[in-house]
């Protein structure tokens, strides 16, 4: 990640508060500001003043109804909430959070917590976009090919094509030629008169 | 579907015009029926045999409307009466809804990108030609098997797939004007835009009629 992970740590006691950055400060693969809040109240401020990439809270402050609440409030559906588990807590309040850390995890266990919450939406982001291969294939769809004539024309099997389409459906979720046609044409893979004429030139 | 615009029930005794104000896409089941407004101070049921239509039909889809599930002791439904309504809804959208939207579409598309707008006008033609034919089917076939009784199970198979597909249809064409179609004016493309979000609400419970209450009553 290109900036430092906003963190806030929502947990009233001030020896367990002071312990939580010591172990943070210790995770030196990732980069992050922290801030400290003691109660809801202030909580509530710092949603709206430091928008968190991550909140790390006891879960006594946050009863499962006000961690929607929360995650609502922030206005960032990417927000991720971390139970900060100290004492015996009810499993189905656990449920709610991304993660659990608990008191007596490791470094690398909670590194390890903390760096997969991380990664996760910028592959997500990857994800999105299409390969070239997957971009050649959209243009031989809206020219009306069979799977089989994709195949012959890119040397690969019919069943990569199948597979390689259900991607390109999943990704842009667009099921059919005639959206894909409106995609090509906005992203310039295809001006319309060239599959009309049937010239398949790819411009990426 | 619509949203919750009051709990419980209406009865046949309840005034026609609290009904529509407390629930106004009733407004679109009146007007399928052929109910005419200018309602007074007459109830549901009076309204209804005024206009000779089947008071149980009707509240069954006024409470499907607004989300109350049906339960097996109500009133069973008048199937002519449903057909009824059911007919005049496909008019509604092949008629007047479909072409309306095309109509604003057309109004809608930027100047200068030829090519786009061709393709998204033939998607639309494509889903349009998809919905007439599927509602067209119901019309000259659907609904006659439904009257005889012999091969009713036959109809049931399929028939909520195909809803789902039309629905996705519109769905995607609204999401694929949201994230690819370069609007040079805000005001009108979320005119446009709003009323499909419409229409996408008006078909989603157009289905959910002859999904939960057509379907049921004839198998």
């Amino acid at each position: 990640m290109s900036h430092p992970v906003k963190i806030v740590l929502v947990e009233p006691s001030v020896i367990l508060r002071n312990g939580i950055l010591a172990v943070l400060h210790r995770l030196n693969t990732i980069q992050m500001d922290v801030f400290e809040v003691t109660d809801s109240e202030q909580l509530k401020n710092s949603l709206h003043w430091q928008k968190p990439d991550m909140l790390i809270l006891n879960p006594s402050i946050a009863c499962t109804y006000s961690l929607l609440q929360i995650k609502k409030e922030s206005g960032n559906p990417q927000l991720k909430c971390i139970a900060l588990q100290n004492s015996l807590s009810d499993n189905s309040i656990l449920k709610c959070y991304d993660e659990v850390i608990s008191m007596y995890d490791s470094i690398e266990q909670i590194n390890e917590k903390l760096t997969k919450l991380i990664i996760e939406p910028e592959d997500e982001k990857r994800h999105e976009l299409l390969t070239v291969r997957e971009k050649e294939i959209i243009v031989c769809v809206i020219n009306g090919m069979t799977n089989k004539q994709i195949a012959d024309k890119l040397h690969l099997s019919s069943h990569t094509i199948i597979s390689h389409r259900r991607n390109i459906s999943s990704k842009l979720q667009i099921h059919s030629t005639s959206g894909l046609t409106i995609y090509a044409i906005v992203n310039k893979l295809v001006e319309l008169n060239e599959i009309k004429t049937g010239e398949i030139t790819n411009k990426e | 579907m619509y949203n919750k615009f009051r709990f419980g029930k209406y009865r046949s005794t309840d005034s026609m015009s609290q009904l529509i104000s407390e629930n106004y896409p009733a407004l679109t089941v009146l007007s399928r029926f052929g109910i005419t407004l200018g309602v007074g101070e007459k109830t549901i049921d009076e309204v209804c045999r005024e206009h000779q239509v089947d008071t149980d039909t009707f509240l069954a889809i006024i409470h499907l409307i607004s989300d109350k599930e049906r339960k097996t002791e109500e009133p069973p439904i008048y199937l002519p009466a449903l057909i009824n309504y059911l007919r005049n809804s496909h008019t509604y959208f092949l008629e007047y809804r479909l072409p309306e939207i095309r109509k604003n579409l057309i109004s809608v598309l930027t100047e200068g990108e030829d090519d786009l707008n061709k393709a998204v006008l033939e998607y639309f033609d494509q889903f349009t030609a998809a919905i007439r034919k599927h509602m067209l089917y119901e019309n000259n076939k659907v609904f006659s098997m439904a009257t005889g009784q012999s091969s009713r199970e036959k109809l049931s198979t399929g028939f909520g797939k195909q809803h789902e597909q039309i629905e996705a249809r519109l769905t995607e064409f609204k999401n694929i004007l949201i994230k690819y179609y370069p609007a040079h004016n805000a005001n009108t493309m979320n005119r446009f835009l709003f009323d499909i979000f419409n229409c996408e609400q008006e078909l989603t419970f157009h289905n959910a009629v002859e999904d939960e209450l057509f379907l049921p009553t004839i198998v």
